[in-house]
């Protein structure tokens, strides 16, 4: 895996989502994060209005992490995951905090029951 | 600890028990050994009708205690398949907790299995039938040909007796692999496939909205060439608004007696339900137009505007 790795808080219909690029050691750290997870055989992403949750792109791998379920897809290839307690979710969340309006900071945090 | 709830009512409250420490650590077991059969407690693409929808397992914090350190928030079970479903399992361990509300009616009405609606019922294209098995739940009536829904005045003329709009259900289109991630909202109600993931009401008329309320977002519409009266054939859009935070639109897809509607968030796939699993559309003057949906955080609704083209060029 090569390149920026840049994530979206995918929370807006017409406007732009807010995106931050990971510092090299944070990227690192998702990549840790996100290889530790659990698999799954399926999952099916949510297409609500508001938050549904983080997209990740490195190079050409699309992560996308929502309300438990991780799917990574890269070229042609799609696998799913799990994500325990939605920690993953909220290490993203925190890992743009500092660029993120405060009120949709808290309009997230409510969706992860904080 | 872990509070289920069986999703059985509409109207009424669903039954609900918070588990006990052993019937939590069997249930952490039994979805270990099979995490497929975990679902998002709302989701588009799993809708359901009236009936047994399963159950929603959710994390109850209390002073002092962690929270569960393997499970989800929040999720369902019981609406995939399984080998050994924890569903079955789950709703047996409400015969243990004196005050869960789960009576023999509902463990039969659970046992004939889960009340899915077919996807192709949420499909314009198909006879319309009881609102894709869900009621009417909302206080407020839908806009409609008979009258229904608040007043036309300061929301745009009444679409439904335009006598020309143009129609078209086609959220395949915008679904598409290599359209579904690069049009928004905005692409989907002008009917336009830009290519623009963020369009915005103005930018191609020359006057971007300034503000994200209705008076703004209008005022970009108008920019745009959309207008509040029927046009000749043309496009029918409805606008709602996140205070200052974001816009939507809704299309409508298909003419009378159902009106159906169509939307787009953001970079998701085109549907025809609302974040709530209504089928958009209605019956004889009931049923669900966009003033009356479930629209999240998308409070305020704008109104209805036109435009005399199949579509409507957007930037």
């Amino acid at each position: 895996m090569s390149g920026k790795t840049v994530v979206e808080l995918d929370i807006f219909s017409g406007r732009p989502n807010p995106t931050w690029t990971l510092p090299d050691a944070e990227a690192t750290a998702f990549r840790e994060r996100l290889d530790a997870l659990a698999g799954t055989a399926s999952g099916q992403v949510a297409n609500n209005l508001g938050y549904r949750g983080f997209v990740v792109r490195t190079g050409d791998e699309v992560v996308t992490v929502q309300r438990g379920l991780v799917r990574r897809a890269d070229g042609g290839t799609t696998t799913y995951g799990t994500d325990p307690n939605r920690d993953l979710e909220q290490w993203l969340l925190d890992s743009g905090k500092s660029s993120l309006d405060p009120d949709l900071v808290t309009t997230v945090e409510h969706e992860l029951g904080g | 600890m872990l509070e289920v709830e069986l999703d059985i009512l509409s109207g009424m409250p669903n039954p609900t028990w918070i588990l006990s420490g052993e019937h939590e650590r069997e249930l952490v077991d039994r979805i270990a050994a099979d995490p497929a059969q975990l679902s998002p407690a709302a989701t588009a693409e799993e809708q359901f009708s009236l009936g047994y929808r399963g159950l929603l397992v959710r994390t109850v914090k209390t002073d002092g205690e962690q929270r569960s350190l393997t499970l989800p928030q929040e999720f369902r079970v019981g609406s995939r398949p399984a080998t050994e479903p924890a569903a079955e399992w789950l709703l047996g361990t409400a015969e243990s907790y004196r005050d869960s509300g789960v009576t023999d009616v509902l463990r039969e009405a659970a046992a004939e299995g889960i009340a899915r609606i077919d996807n192709l019922v949420v499909d314009p294209a198909q006879p319309a039938t009881g609102f894709g098995g869900r009621e009417q739940q909302d206080n407020e009536d839908p806009d409609t040909p008979n009258g229904g829904g608040e007043g036309v005045s300061t929301r745009g003329a009444t679409w439904w007796a335009c006598g020309s709009n143009y129609f078209s259900a086609n959220a395949d289109l915008f679904n598409r692999p290599e359209n579904v991630t690069r049009n928004n909202c905005y692409c989907f109600a002008s009917n336009h496939l830009a290519g623009v993931r963020y369009a915005l009401p103005g930018k191609r008329g020359g006057r971007p909205a300034t503000s994200i309320t209705c008076g703004g977002c209008t005022d970009g519409l108008r920019a745009d060439g959309w207008q509040d009266g029927c046009q000749t054939n043309g496009l029918t859009i409805a606008m709602v608004i996140w205070p200052n935070v974001d816009y939507h639109f809704y299309r409508l897809v298909t003419g009378g007696p159902n009106w159906w509607w169509g939307h787009k968030p953001g970079g998701t796939p085109a549907k025809y339900t609302d974040d709530c699993g209504h089928a958009i559309y209605q019956e004889n003057g009931t049923g669900y137009a966009p003033n009356n949906i479930c629209r999240g955080n998308y409070t305020n609704f704008c109104g209805y505007f036109y435009q005399n083209n199949s579509t409507a060029l957007v930037a």
